[in-house]
């Protein structure tokens, strides 16, 4: 069975349709990336099956579960996490506390968890630092924990902004560009990292893309959108052989100009 | 560990204080100190989150209310009187909390700022029970009555350092628990927070209560101290200076609320015998202290302690 379904959706935003009657699926332990042109529709459509945008039809399954209008906090306990296009960090946290607190957000620890400071409550503190150490260390930036996320460089800024979104052990992940205004040096990191979550992790990635060097690199399927519409899904090598992905993106040569 | 010992000095010199000072107005004045520090503490759980309210005298209104006529038309205690003043704010800071948090930024400081002055205006005109535009007098001090004169003013010395250090007590454990740390993360970055399956909207909503609870109290015991109570008092620029005692000593730490209440309380006082100037240089020393200090006083100390344990490295 897909890990997620769309069926039918539809985003309109007055008289624009950002997004048009879009039905695909993500299989498990795939990497499923997003392709289009500016302006097709890959972030709104990510909007929409994360719930940060309410769509205007259709229907959104995540493992079998209705999740059409769920706000996005709520799809985390269900194992779905994204990112975002821009790098969304805690500026003004350390690198280990921006992935603790997406940590503890995930275990959940009621209004009064760790308010009297108890032995209890100081254990699970280090417990749940311990995974966080894991975690970026994972992604590779143990040697930058204690350095504010906001002093990162950019590189380093997108490959935290991926181990906060493990902290919630996702099950899917969706990642918004993760390699945009990366140099090819942090390109490479970042498709390897995002090999490593599959192969060693077992997370379902959808990632939307714009380097067709990365996409083509390390996705198993495809979906491309244009103007809202999907034109073409399939394996990687059909879709850059695919003569209306390649008319969508370079136009067609017209003979009569 | 150095600030814990100095916390723990300040509160045995504010206890033993009074064995030295009698003077009734520098009593007063000390008293006047509490109630800003609870409230500007109340207000800075808020601002952890990023969020700046102008209903805070609003809440302090309500408790100062339910607290007046508790004690003075049904006889109740005021020991009693004051835990319901902090329920009551915090229960009609539910709903317009959920109402008012749905907007961002200047929208929300729109609807809190015309939350207050409805409060206002819904106590000014009820005649009865809320006695209008002249407010409540005679509001009965706490028992037991020996203790609590108006003629003494130390037991209220006494039982408004206890409040304090309970609020600044219970607001610093909040901001240093999980709870607090969610509240810090809010105000980093709203949307990341919600995407690893934080409630934004409900830490929110548990902070504008917890805050309107303390300002509760802070308005029951304004009311039982003054012993009297008007729309005339708790109006939009005790709101505001609420908002200036934390802006003046910073945001960062719990110490920034405290020592911009202390500071600002104290600071138009030293100027009262200087008459009509006095507002006038109060203007003069929060400009100068916005120039030269944008993060505060605290920030500013912290800034200057940093540079001096560097020149003497």
């Amino acid at each position: 069975m897909s890990l997620l379904r769309v069926t039918g959706l539809t985003r309109r935003f007055g008289g624009l349709i950002a997004v048009n009657d879009v039905t695909m699926a993500v299989e498990p332990r795939a990497i499923h990336g997003l392709i289009g042109p500016n302006g097709a529709g890959k972030t709104t459509l990510f909007n929409l099956v994360s719930g940060v945008l309410k769509p205007t039809a259709g229907r959104v399954l995540f493992d079998g579960t209705d999740i059409t209008d769920r706000p996005m906090h709520r799809l985390v306990r269900l194992g779905m996490v994204r990112t975002f296009q821009h790098s969304q960090l805690f500026p003004g946290f350390t690198v280990l506390r921006n992935v603790l607190v997406a940590l503890h957000a995930h275990t959940g620890f009621g209004l009064l968890g760790g308010f009297f400071g108890s032995r209890a409550e100081r254990l699970r503190r280090d417990e749940l630092a311990r995974k966080a150490h894991e975690i970026v260390e994972f992604v590779g930036l143990a040697d930058r924990a204690q350095d504010l996320a906001g002093d990162l460089p950019h590189g380093c800024q997108r490959l935290l902004q991926v181990a906060v979104g493990l902290a919630p052990e996702p099950r899917l992940l969706l990642l918004d560009e993760p390699v945009a205004g990366l140099n090819h040096g942090d390109v490479d990191r970042m498709m390897e990292l995002v090999r490593n979550l599959r192969d060693r992790q077992g997370i379902t990635v959808v990632l939307v893309e714009h380097n067709m060097k990365a996409v083509m690199g390390v996705c198993d399927r495809i979906s491309v959108l244009q103007f809202g519409r999907l034109i073409a899904e399939g394996p990687a090598q059909e879709i850059a052989q695919n003569p209306t992905v390649i008319e969508a993106y370079l136009g067609v040569y017209d003979d009569a100009a | 560990m150095t600030s814990r010992l100095g916390v723990a000095a300040l509160i045995v010199a504010l206890l033993i204080l009074p064995l030295g000072v009698h003077d009734p107005y520098l009593l007063h004045v000390l008293i006047l100190i509490f109630l800003n520090v609870m409230l500007a503490t109340s207000m800075w759980l808020l601002g952890i989150t990023g969020l700046i309210s102008f209903g805070q005298a609003g809440f302090m209104f309500i408790g100062a209310m339910t607290s007046a006529l508790l004690t003075k038309r049904l006889g109740v205690s005021f020991w009693v009187a004051l835990p319901i003043a902090g329920i009551v704010a915090a229960v009609i800071a539910t709903p317009v909390g959920r109402l008012s948090l749905r907007v961002k930024g200047v929208y929300f400081f729109l609807v809190t700022l015309a939350f207050g002055e409805v409060v206002r205006g819904i106590f000014a005109y009820f005649q009865e029970p809320f006695g209008g535009w002249y407010g409540i007098r005679d509001i009965p001090p706490p028992s037991p009555r020996w203790l609590f004169t108006p003629l003494d003013k130390l037991p209220f010395f006494y039982l408004g350092l206890v409040l304090t250090v309970l609020t600044c007590w219970v607001i610093w454990r909040i901001s240093r628990s999980w709870f607090g740390e969610v509240l810090w993360s809010i105000r980093e970055g709203e949307l990341l927070a919600s995407s690893v399956g934080i409630d934004v909207l409900g830490h929110k909503l548990a902070a504008f209560v917890v805050s309107a609870f303390v300002a509760g109290l802070a308005g029951s015991f304004y009311a039982n101290y003054v012993g009297y109570i008007s729309p005339l008092i708790f109006d939009f620029q005790y709101s505001v200076s609420i908002l200036i005692f934390i802006v003046v000593g910073g945001l960062t730490s719990l110490a920034g609320p405290v020592v911009g209440a202390v500071v600002l309380t104290i600071v138009p006082e030293v100027f009262r015998a200087s008459g009509k100037y006095q507002m006038l240089i109060f203007g003069l020393i929060l400009v100068g202290s916005m120039m030269t200090m944008p993060d505060g006083i605290t920030g500013a100390l912290r800034r200057f302690g940093k540079w001096y344990t560097r020149r003497a490295a």
